[in-house]
């Protein structure tokens, strides 16, 4: 049932599983800048919009997001630009009453254990001792040279009433892995007996290395609206740096907004993930081998709809650019009267756009379901 | 004389500009709508409000940036409207693209084919 390309695609549903525990996860591994923190803080402000989360969660999730991108573009020790594992990263996710907010990033090995002692200073007070601890530090202006991490810190820390999760893991003789995570649970912490701190530090540090492993720059697992779609361009613009061609950039934005209204448009909606009121359930995928970029959805579709959705997916990639053409005129001339109807219009756009054939594979679900995965190359262009 | 219609453009949307005292009728930007059908619904009925006295000359500019492959029938409605009008006014189609962007190159190309009105292929 599969045409898989050399990578194979099982990973988009093994990650779909492994996140499914999750309302929420979105991910992005690369280099971070101004512009893509705005992506980044507006792509979670429309889906805690989309939630109607409470407001005093809401305006928490968003001050620890805010630091934490702070504290990677701030401190995160920048050594080489291609990847080798060693690019920033950063996570957050939702769990049933819990927003978990993780960050990875460089750091020099020298500063390791300044760094780890402010954090275990900070882990071993009590909300009283804390605010006392703020206002000691804001009164003596005692900061690092590299602008306040200290306040950061404990203020992260005030916010969320948990304790700060952290990890350090060897690179090299000069660098380290730093990972940090910062938990906000609706519920008192009383009464979080479901999972303790190490459950969500360890799932999202697994994914950082599949990540890793896949070439992956960004996933995004969740509902998918119009909404999101608007802010995950937002944030893809602005991380595709100056380096990318200009057509390539307008060829990657143009497959993923037919890749993305097609799970919400055509998606099933019955995903393993719970919560999200509005849109259709699914993960999305972009990463980057060889100069060429991957973009991948998964999505459940009905059982019923296979033959002919992979009937249509072979018809597409035997024909000939100019069978592809006519297929395209064919479809918007007798749909133009008609309104939408969307007969496979999107999935002729991606592989005229992309120049390759798609790959795609439908793992079987349940009696009623199956995981559809698709997948787009989108060739470097520079020629 | 009709009035004219603007819209301002969205992250999703396009601006447009459809002014018959200036003689001006474009489309520019983006184009990737979830309900391209409510969103150009305006545009049609301008058009068809205008075809009743049109301008002995209607040059129409198309200046996208990108589009998706809903807002594609939405524009070749557009385009059958203006193949209807060209029999009372004198119809030019200038599809805009950047140079070197094929997609959109090709797009113009095939609409040209599907439609009988002028067309010309400006780069820039």
């Amino acid at each position: 049932m599969s045409e898989s390309g050399p990578s194979g695609l099982s990973f988009l549903y093994d990650f779909y599983k492994d996140m499914a525990p999750y309302n929420l996860t979105y991910i992005y591994r690369g280099n971070f800048s101004k512009m893509l923190n705005e992506g980044i803080l507006s792509l979670s402000e429309s889906n805690l919009n989309n939630i109607s989360e409470d407001t005093k969660i809401k305006r928490k999730v968003y001050f620890i997001m805010v630091e934490s991108l702070q504290n990677i573009t701030r401190h995160e020790d920048k050594t080489e630009e291609e990847d080798s594992g060693t690019s920033s990263f950063f996570v957050i996710q939702r769990h049933e009453n819990d927003y978990l907010i993780t960050s990875g990033n460089t750091v020099e090995n020298k500063n390791i254990d300044n760094l780890r002692e402010k954090l275990e200073k900070v882990n071993n007070m009590d909300a009283e001792t804390l605010k006392e601890y703020y206002k000691e530090i804001l009164n003596n202006g005692e900061f690092s040279d590299k602008g306040g991490a200290g306040l950061g810190l404990i203020e992260m820390a005030r916010k969320s009433g948990n304790k700060l999760a952290f990890d350090f893991e060897n690179i090299n003789n000069l660098l380290s892995y730093f990972y940090f995570q910062t938990r906000i649970s609706k519920a008192s912490p009383e009464i979080q007996v479901k999972h303790d701190g190490s459950y969500y530090f360890d799932s999202a540090k697994s994914f950082h290395k599949h990540l890793h492993e896949k070439s992956l720059n960004f996933i995004y697992q969740g509902s998918f609206s119009q909404e999101n779609l608007k802010s995950i361009l937002g944030m893809i613009e602005a991380s595709m740096g100056s380096k990318d061609a200009l057509r390539t950039r307008k060829k990657i934005f143009n497959i993923l907004v037919e890749i993305l209204q097609n799970i919400f448009k055509h998606g099933s909606s019955s995903g393993l993930a719970m919560g999200g009121k509005e849109g259709k359930e699914g993960i999305f995928t972009i990463g980057k081998a060889g100069g060429e970029y991957f973009l991948s959805s998964g999505n459940l579709v009905q059982n019923k709809d296979i033959v002919k959705l992979e009937a249509k997916l072979k018809e597409l990639n035997n024909a000939s650019a100019e069978q592809i053409d006519a297929m395209y005129s064919s479809i918007i001339m007798k749909e133009s009267a008609e309104g939408e109807t969307g007969a496979g219009l999107g999935l002729i756009d991606m592989k005229m756009k992309s120049g390759r054939n798609l790959v795609y594979e439908f793992l079987p679900r349940d009696n009623d379901q199956s995981f559809f995965s698709l997948q787009v190359t989108v060739p470097d262009t520079i020629q | 004389m009709i009035n004219p219609l603007t819209i301002e453009p969205t992250e999703d949307t396009p601006r447009i500009e459809l002014n018959a005292a200036k003689n001006l009728f474009e489309i520019s930007l983006r184009s990737l709508p979830e309900d391209p059908t409510g969103f150009y619904s305006p545009v049609v009925a301008w058009l068809s409000n205008y075809s009743q006295s049109p301008n002995s000359t209607t040059p129409f500019s198309f200046k996208l940036e990108y589009f998706n492959t809903a807002s594609a029938k939405q524009l070749l409605k557009i385009l059958f409207m203006l193949q209807d009008l060209s029999s009372k006014s004198e119809v030019t189609v200038d599809w805009h693209y950047e140079q070197g962007d094929k997609d959109m190159q090709s797009s113009g190309e095939r609409y040209s084919k599907l439609v009988n009105l002028k067309f010309n292929m400006i780069g820039y």
